[in-house]
């Protein structure tokens, strides 16, 4: 590289370097990659470049390689290869400059063999050499003017350098001066600043001067105000008195008019008599000087003496007006007085509409209480007595009634033992009745068996009566037969025999008298026994009959004791409908949620969602509370920190070192940090919240969603996929591969029309296109071409099925498969019938 | 529950197990449906399930169901212990706090009566703590009703109409409440005994008043131990 060799390519390679890439630092791949690039054209002063590839020999190695096609444009590839070229490493570029070096000595080597070829090559070698001689003297021509050019530029260079010496000179005195400038600046400026702090000073000074004026002004104009409204309140006051005296005085003007053009007419009256008494008196001394008749004299004496009269009459009246003027000033003080009085008047009235307003109120209050009485009255019917003056006497008659009620129960149930007493008395002599009834049954029954025995031995009397006739008749004609047959012979015998007889009949007749003696007796015995049970009858008659008296009596007495618990009963019911619409109204307490706190008890789990929210809001406030208070504390505290003094100059202070206290860290509490963090948390909590119901929601849109395809799956047989770009792709549920699909776009800016733009394969597309020409280009339906396409698959698979059926009659094992085929087919129409 | 008993007893018989169960099963979804139909929470919180012959709405948030759940199992401790006397929903205003709706559930128990037919009648497994919890009053009552001719037992269909006519009644009465259309939350309270045994995660709490209420008695249903009756109080507008 540093000295030029007889090898063509190396001079070719030195011929290169400085021409091509100026800075030759040999490691720069990509300075490697320029030596291998033709980049003649860009440089065409360059001599080597000329050179075809052909002549270089070797140099076709380094030929850009096409890695491309034939018909890319080499522009591209080019660019390719200065990528591959500027990719590669130093080291592999130096190891490639090595071959590139060893290169043609090898080739150089192989050449010697062949004399011709020698020959050529000591030829061009010459030619070389001729050429770079020529080449050389042209180099050294080039040093030359190049030296020449140095030389210029050196030149140059030295001016320049001058220049450059006078422009530092030049810059360094600027730079000083600038720094002095600088310096004044700063001066200037801090200068300024104190300025500026002073007048800020005298700003704020003046500010709070100002403000102050202000407040002044302001308290000023208020006082003004209300001295004004006071002003005008008495101007007003004040004119109005003066109308009032303006009036008066009118009146009194008028007055004093009259009077005075009197006094006018008087006095010119006055002044004529003057005149004339002048005049008179001129007679008069005229008179007097002349001395004529005294005659004159007294008929002006007596004339003067009536104007003097005259005079005196209207001194008098001038008098009486005076007087009269002192009468109305009177009187305007009189007005006075009552404009006062009318004053007091009006606070008085002022005091009655307060009373009024009392007066309002007691009403209001009259009327609660009237209510409150009506609601005491409420439970007492308009016949009752409502002239209860107090809920105290109603208490009280209540108790009272309550004490008679237990009285009257007490009285009730006195009676009510009497009663059973009287009943059990009863009871007692109805059963002494009955048995004495039966003993009388029973004396009746013995009586009549007496009275059947008497009468039997009465029978059996008269029976013996007739056997005694019958055995008289038979001794009779015993005797005659006796008489007649015997003679006597047994007289004594028979005798005996009579007597015995007789006897026997005696004592028969004994008996039978003392049996009814008996029988007597007994019938005595029952008339006795009746008659005494008819006393008992008699006397318990007399009995029942005192009884009945008493019961009746008593009867009476429970009548009154019924009547008295009837009223009670009333009382009673009326406390009950009373207590009905208590309970009425406790029912409502409790339907309003009032319980018995006695009795139970009303729960609730401490971490409700109600309590919940409380403690947040509790503790939001206590967070503000707490905030609050910080606050406070620390407004209080900068108010000391302010200087007292003038308190509108403390407000002006306060407002105007606002800002300044802002940035006070002391300012911001650690409290409202809190706060705020709570509030950040809390806001956290409502965004999880929110999150969470915006997850629910699309999930339930999903839910949607799907729904809503499978339903378009079902109803119209295509299966519906959003891709991206917004784009649709159907496939068809009658379509057992997946790539059979139609994809849809929308068209240009969402307009909701659609165009296919493509499917899953173009083989179906193919199939397809008679269809689609038909109904999307012709009659602009694609839904009319989605149902043929669906119309065409359903005969088709059922045309397939056919066969298969056909096959499987030939084939039975077929038939499985495209069973489960059909079966997909039968869930599908399955869907299709149960979705409507 | 009921499904249990089919092969162990020839009626339908409800005891107080089941009874509470089929209440606390009613007051859940009877909640549920409140809590969708007030608008407590939005629609989308909510999901749609089949029961008592109704479509009825559940929620669907985990933190509402384990909360309700907390407190539906307390309800059902205290209604085996007969504690609970009213069960109450609360609707409340989160801006005010005042207390817009009151679903107010009473719990009457009817045991006392049906309790002593059931204890003699039953085979099943689950009266037996209650049979032995009265077996006194039972001995001695028993001779007593046996001849009383005894009431015939609610079957479970029946029972389930009437809550279906109940739901029905509180879904309509949407139609006559005043619009909620302030922020609400609610509560849960429940009405015991005093002597309820009461855990650590209940409180005493105020029983929640509606003032100038306005109220509406709802139907009723009951098994065979127990009658709820539910009644709405709501309060009026004031402007109105």
């Amino acid at each position: 590289m540093s000295s030029p060799t007889s090898d063509p390519d190396l001079v070719r390679r030195f011929m290169n370097r400085p021409i091509h890439s100026p800075s030759t630092g040999g490691s720069n791949p990509g300075g490697a990659a320029v030596v291998r690039t033709p980049f003649g054209e860009k440089k065409p002063s360059s001599t080597v470049t000329p050179t075809t590839p052909s002549r270089l020999g070797p140099g076709s190695a380094f030929q850009p390689t096409w890695s491309g096609p034939e018909n890319a444009s080499p522009a591209m590839s080019l660019v390719g290869q200065y990528a591959n070229a500027s990719n590669r490493s130093p080291a592999a570029t130096a190891g490639e400059q090595d071959q590139e070096n060893q290169y043609p000595s090898s080739r150089i080597r192989t050449r010697t063999i062949e004399p011709d070829e020698y020959e050529s090559t000591r030829k061009k070698l010459r030619d070389t050499q001729y050429e770079l001689s020529s080449t050389k003297t042209e180099l050294e021509r080039k040093i030359v003017t190049m030296e020449q050019a140095a030389r210029e530029s050196d030149i140059l260079k030295r001016k320049l350098m001058a220049r450059v010496d006078s422009l530092e000179s030049d810059r360094r005195f600027l730079y000083e001066q600038e720094k002095s400038l600088t310096k004044k600046v700063q001066t200037l400026e801090e200068d300024s600043i104190h300025s500026k702090t002073a007048s800020n000073e005298i700003i704020k000074n003046l500010r709070d001067e100002n403000m102050s004026i202000k407040d002044r002004l302001s308290q000023l104009q208020e006082e003004s105000r209300e001295k004004q409204s006071e002003l005008t309140q008495r101007v007003r006051t004040l004119t109005a008195s003066l109308n009032h005296q303006q009036q008066t005085l009118a009146e009194t003007q008028d007055s004093s008019h009259s009077q005075s053009s009197l006094v006018a007419e008087k006095h010119q009256k006055l002044a004529e008599a003057l005149d004339r008494i002048m005049e008179l008196e001129d007679q008069n001394r005229q008179l007097k000087l002349n001395t004529r008749g005294m005659e004159d004299v007294v008929r002006v004496q007596k004339e003067l003496q009536n104007q003097v009269a005259y005079i005196k009459q209207l001194e008098g009246t001038n008098r009486q007006l005076t007087a009269e003027c002192k009468h109305l000033k009177d009187t305007y003080r009189n007005v006075e007085v009552l404009k006062e009085e009318k004053l007091s008047l009006e606070q008085k009235l002022k005091l009655m509409d307060d009373l009024r307003v009392k007066c309002g109120k007691f009403e209001v209050q009259n009327g609660v209480l009237l209510k409150e009485k009506e609601q005491w009255a409420a439970f007492l019917e308009k016949s009752d007595r409502t002239d209860f003056n107090s809920p105290y006497e109603l208490a009280k008659t209540v108790a009272t009634l309550r004490g008679d009620k237990t009285a009257l129960m007490e009285v009730r149930d006195e009676f009510q033992e009497a009663l059973k007493a009287r009943d059990a008395y009863i009871e007692q002599v109805e059963q002494q009745l009955s048995e004495l009834k039966t003993r009388l049954v029973e004396q009746e029954e013995i009586c009549s068996k007496q009275s059947s025995i008497a009468r039997r031995h009465e029978m059996t009397k008269d029976f013996a009566l007739r056997q005694v006739e019958s055995l008289k008749e038979q001794l009779k004609s015993y005797d005659m037969e006796e008489v007649q047959l015997m003679g006597g012979t047994y007289e004594n015998q028979k005798n005996i025999r009579i007597e015995q007889l007789e006897k026997l009949i005696q004592e028969c007749q004994s008996k039978l008298e003392s049996m009814a003696a008996t029988a007597n007796r007994a019938t005595e015995e029952s008339s006795v026994g009746s008659a005494a049970t008819l006393a008992l009858l008699q006397t318990i008659q007399d009995q029942s009959s005192v009884s009945f008296n008493k019961l009746s009596a008593e009867k009476q007495a429970l009548v009154e004791s019924k009547l008295a618990l009837h009223n009670e009963l009333e009382l009673l019911r009326k406390e009950n409908a009373s207590l009905d619409a208590k309970v009425l109204e406790h029912e409502i307490a409790i339907g309003a949620g009032a319980f018995n706190p006695a009795v139970s008890r009303v729960l609730e789990i401490k971490d409700s969602p109600a309590a919940r929210y409380q403690a947040i809001r509790q503790q939001m406030l206590d967070a503000l509370k707490e905030e609050n208070a910080a606050l406070l504390q620390s407004l209080t505290d900068l108010q000391q920190q302010q200087p007292s003094g003038h308190i509108f100059g403390q407000q002006q202070s306060a407002f105007g070192d606002h800002e300044v206290a802002l940035q006070d860290k002391n300012v911001v509490p650690i409290a409202s940090y809190n706060r705020l963090l709570g509030d950040f948390k809390r806001l956290q909590e409502e965004f999880a919240d929110n999150d969470k119901r915006s997850k629910r929601l699309k999930q339930s849109w999903t839910l949607k969603a799907d729904e809503f395809l499978d339903a378009v799956r079902s109803l119209l047989g295509y299966k519906v996929n959003f891709l991206d770009n917004g784009r649709v792709e159907l496939i068809s549920v009658y379509n057992a591969e997946e790539q059979q699909s139609f994809v849809f776009t929308s068209g240009q800016n969402d307009e909701g029309t659609m165009q296919l733009v493509g499917s899953g394969s173009q083989k179906y597309m193919e199939e397809h296109k008679e269809s689609f020409d038909h109904w999307v280009n012709q009659l602009g339906s694609i839904p009319a071409f989605l149902s043929r396409v669906t119309l065409d698959l359903v005969e088709q698979q059922a045309h397939q099925l056919r066969e298969e059926q056909q096959q499987h009659d030939q084939h039975p094992p077929h038939y499985r498969l495209f069973q489960s085929l059909a079966d997909d087919d039968d869930t599908q129409n399955s869907d299709m019938m149960v979705d409507p | 529950m009921q499904q249990q008993q089919r092969p162990t007893s020839s009626r339908n018989q409800i005891t107080l197990r089941g009874s509470t169960k089929v209440i606390v099963e009613f007051f859940e979804y009877c909640i549920n449906s409140l809590l969708f139909q007030r608008g407590l929470y939005a629609p989308e919180y909510f999901k749609m399930t089949k029961k008592y012959g109704l479509n009825m709405l559940v929620t669907n948030d985990p933190e509402v169901k384990s909360h309700m759940r907390e407190i539906l199992k307390q309800v059902e401790a205290w209604l085996m212990a007969c504690k609970v006397e009213k069960l109450i929903l609360a609707i409340k205003s989160k801006e005010t706090m005042t207390v817009l709706e009151r679903w107010q559930f009473d719990i009457h128990n009817t045991k006392d009566q049906s309790s002593t037919i059931n204890a003699t009648t039953s085979t099943d497994p689950f009266s037996r703590p209650l049979a032995g919890q009265d077996s006194t009053p039972t001995t001695t009552t028993s001779s007593l009703s046996s001849p009383s001719k005894p009431k015939p037992e609610k079957t479970e269909k029946e029972i389930q109409t009437e809550i279906q006519a109940i739901l029905r009644q509180i879904t309509a009465s949407v139609s006559f409440l005043p619009m909620l259309d302030e922020k609400c939350t609610w509560t849960i309270l429940c009405q015991t005994e005093k002597d309820a045994e009461v855990p650590a995660t209940w409180s005493d709490a105020d029983p929640h008043l509606v003032h100038n209420a306005e109220q509406v008695k709802l139907r009723s249903f009951s098994t065979n131990l127990h009658k709820i009756d539910a009644l709405v109080a709501y309060r009026l507008n004031d402007d109105l």
